[in-house]
């Protein structure tokens, strides 16, 4: 074998296949997981402004609740139903394929 | 597709388009991190996956989607050198090199240890320019992309790596 040869011979063992389905796997689920962070990264300051928004509520919620005490039950669970049908609805669309 | 447009699409929000980028270029970018960090295939994997991430999440920053095989190579070139400096070093690296270079066919052992010898005593910048020019018949040009490398020192890392190869053989460098 020329030197050339040896480099040649020396070099391939270190080659990959030119496909490798685990290698993606791997690859494609870190990218799903660093997905997942970045979403639930995305929606923290929409709870931190629907936070304040609340706390800055507060005193009207306080009126309108001594004026409508005795609807409360039916309104809570109107709004949690709203609520509810609402996040359903977005988690259908956010984990439709496109 | 070309790359140019695979990556125009993987913009606009398309995994099947950054897949099969990754698809097309992770044998270059495995092998060059498995010649320039010696190691097993599992440390040079661990590196490629985290080049692979760095670039889903950064694809906004490639100005020409056409040199993305130069650009993923330039991850992986600087992840590799923060993985050097990091992680073990000198003597216990370049003995584990040894320990784990890939068995190569029609090639004695000798030859073998010879050439991993020779190429854990390389400087990471002719390794990875050794990686790529030699090992993958890339061009200097290419290589000096992709390495953020002049040109002209390119060429005599390879020059530097070659004739420091071709003495580990018991030959001179005659190219």
């Amino acid at each position: 074998m020329t030197p050339d040869q040896k480099l040649e011979a020396f070099f391939s063992a270190a080659t990959p296949p030119h496909r490798d389905l685990v290698f993606m796997a791997a690859a494609a689920q870190k990218i799903a997981r660093r997905r997942a962070v970045l979403a639930v990264m995305a929606c923290l300051p929409w709870a931190l402004v629907a936070t304040i928004v609340l706390w800055g509520l507060r005193p009207m919620v306080e009126i309108v609740g001594a004026t409508l005490g005795e609807l409360e039950p039916s309104l809570e669970l109107v709004g949690f139903g709203a609520v509810a049908l609402g996040l359903a609805f977005w988690l259908v669309r956010r984990f439709s394929p496109a | 597709m070309t790359d140019a447009e695979l990556v125009a699409e993987a913009r606009k929000g398309s995994d099947a388009a950054f897949t099969r980028l990754v698809e097309r270029h992770q044998a270059a970018v495995r092998g060059f991190l498995r010649r320039l960090l010696g190691g097993g295939w599992a440390e040079a994997d661990d590196v490629a996956q985290e080049v692979v991430l760095t670039a889903w999440s950064s694809l906004h920053r490639l100005k020409q989607g056409a040199g993305f095989r130069s650009w993923l190579l330039g991850i992986a070139w600087r992840k590799a050198q923060d993985r050097i400096r990091s992680a073990r070093r000198g003597a216990a690296r370049d003995a584990e090199w040894l320990e784990t270079v890939g068995v190569a066919s029609n090639l004695s052992l000798a030859d073998r240890l010879a050439l991993a010898q020779a190429m854990a005593e390389l400087t990471p910048d002719v390794r990875a320019c050794v990686a790529l020019c030699l090992a993958d018949g890339w061009s200097h040009a290419e290589a000096a992309e992709a390495l953020s490398l002049p040109l002209g020192t390119v060429k005599s890392h390879i020059a530097r790596g070659r004739t420091r190869l071709f003495q580990a053989l018991g030959g001179t460098n005659d190219a």
